[in-house]
């Protein structure tokens, strides 16, 4: 029995609150048979939409009884002129309304908004005139990193690679077969010099037996 | 090119419109500038469209369509954000303490407050809102031809005249001199707490 109740009450409010959006329908006259006798139906039983439909009257002769804004007579005469000016399917002269656009745009522009964007426009310029110099195409070569390499690699190759001596001056350990000699230098092997040599792939060493 | 016939066809089908038409406009335009410039513009696209209108009856109708259009590109190109349209109920406290058996205290509000407040009050509800009372109460078109010329369903068109109707009742009852007092009376009257 209280479930039944329930249900009733859930049905009756979903039913309120959607016959709350047929009201001005139905104040207007503008809701069919059905719609009205479903309508008519709630009416009977609710005391706020009955209210509510009364007030849509009441409004809605109000606001019928607020004249229309006039037409002036110069305007009138604009339109005219316009209308003469305008080709048919064309684009028309829009001076006037650009004009218009512009003033409203700039009007409309709220001082915050004025302010907070001059602000971040001095900070990039700022910004762009102590930063932009060192970034410059002249200037690409004194990038730190790229110098710092071209310093090592050229230190290096003077200083710390071994130095290259020629072909003459250092022979092979052994002959190799069809082998040829690239480089030659001298290193150290176990603390005592000794020369090195550089030679294209060839047969095994010939090494004498016996 | 269009030939004189076709203007003369425009301008009779179409001038005895323009003070309907400028008043729609007016009547949601912040200035009476921008009311004359969409007015102004909603003719020249009407010009420019004038092939496209086939029921020549209806032309009042494909007017007001032009001109919804024109102001939504008008709001579209300033970036207006829409406003919320809230939904009251019937069951809301402050219409509910108005009665409205005429005459009645919600009658009574609306002889307290001139056609410039009761306008101005309709200018301040959301674009959706004002656009249906606009076309209903103000122009006495149907449901049916508002719903072409917003581009709704008819069912939709209702909908938003009850919520804005009640909307704009609220409003009205809150602008009313003596309304403040009266509902702070019955408030502090009805405390279950006392």
């Amino acid at each position: 029995m209280s479930d039944l109740k329930n249900t009733n009450t859930h049905e009756w409010s979903d039913l309120h609150a959607e016959i709350q959006d047929w009201l001005a329908g139905y104040a207007d006259g503008e809701l069919d048979e059905h719609h009205t006798a479903l309508v008519e139906a709630h009416l009977a039983g609710c005391k706020t939409c009955q209210h509510d439909v009364e007030r849509q009257r009441i409004l809605s002769e109000r606001l019928q009884m607020i004249p229309t804004p006039g037409l002036s007579a110069d305007f009138d005469g604009r339109l005219d002129i316009a209308l003469a000016n305008a080709p048919a399917g064309g684009k028309r002269p829009s001076g006037r309304r650009r004009m218009t656009n512009l003033k409203r745009w700039l009007s409309s522009l709220r001082p915050s908004v004025v302010i907070g964007s001059g602000g971040w426009a001095v900070a990039l310029v700022l910004a762009a005139v102590l930063l932009m110099p060192s970034v410059t195409p002249d200037n690409i070569n004194r990038i730190p990193m790229v110098s710092d390499v071209l310093n090592d690699y050229q230190r290096v190759a003077l200083e710390e690679l071994p130095i290259q001596a020629g072909s003459s001056e250092v022979s092979p350990p052994l002959p190799w077969a069809n082998s040829r000699v690239l480089a030659t230098w001298m290193t150290r092997v176990g603390g005592r010099a000794c020369p090195g040599v550089r030679h294209t792939p060839g047969q095994q060493p010939s090494v004498p037996s016996g | 090119m269009r030939s004189t016939g076709s203007r003369q066809q425009f301008d009779t089908l179409v001038r005895p419109w323009r003070y309907r038409l400028y008043g729609v406009a007016q009547r949601q335009a912040p200035s009476q500038e921008m009311a004359e410039d969409w007015t102004q513009e909603t003719l020249l696209r009407a010009w420019r469209d004038f092939d496209q209108l086939d029921d020549h009856v209806a032309a009042y109708a494909w007017l007001l369509r032009i001109l919804n259009r024109v102001v939504a590109d008008d709001y579209r190109r300033d970036g207006r954000r829409q406003q919320l349209a809230p939904v009251l109920t019937t069951g809301d406290a402050v219409l509910n303490g108005y009665p409205c058996s005429a005459p009645g205290p919600f009658d009574q509000v609306l002889k307290n407050q001139s056609d410039a407040q009761v306008m101005a009050a309709v200018h301040a509800l959301p674009d959706s809102f004002r656009q249906v009372i606009l076309l209903r109460d103000f122009e006495e078109l149907s449901y049916q031809d508002i719903a072409q010329i917003l581009d709704l369903a008819p069912g939709t068109v209702m909908s938003r005249l009850s919520r804005a109707r009640r909307l704009l009742a609220k409003r009205l009852i809150k602008a009313n001199p003596s309304a403040l007092a009266t509902s702070h009376t019955k408030y502090t009257s009805v405390n279950p707490h006392e």
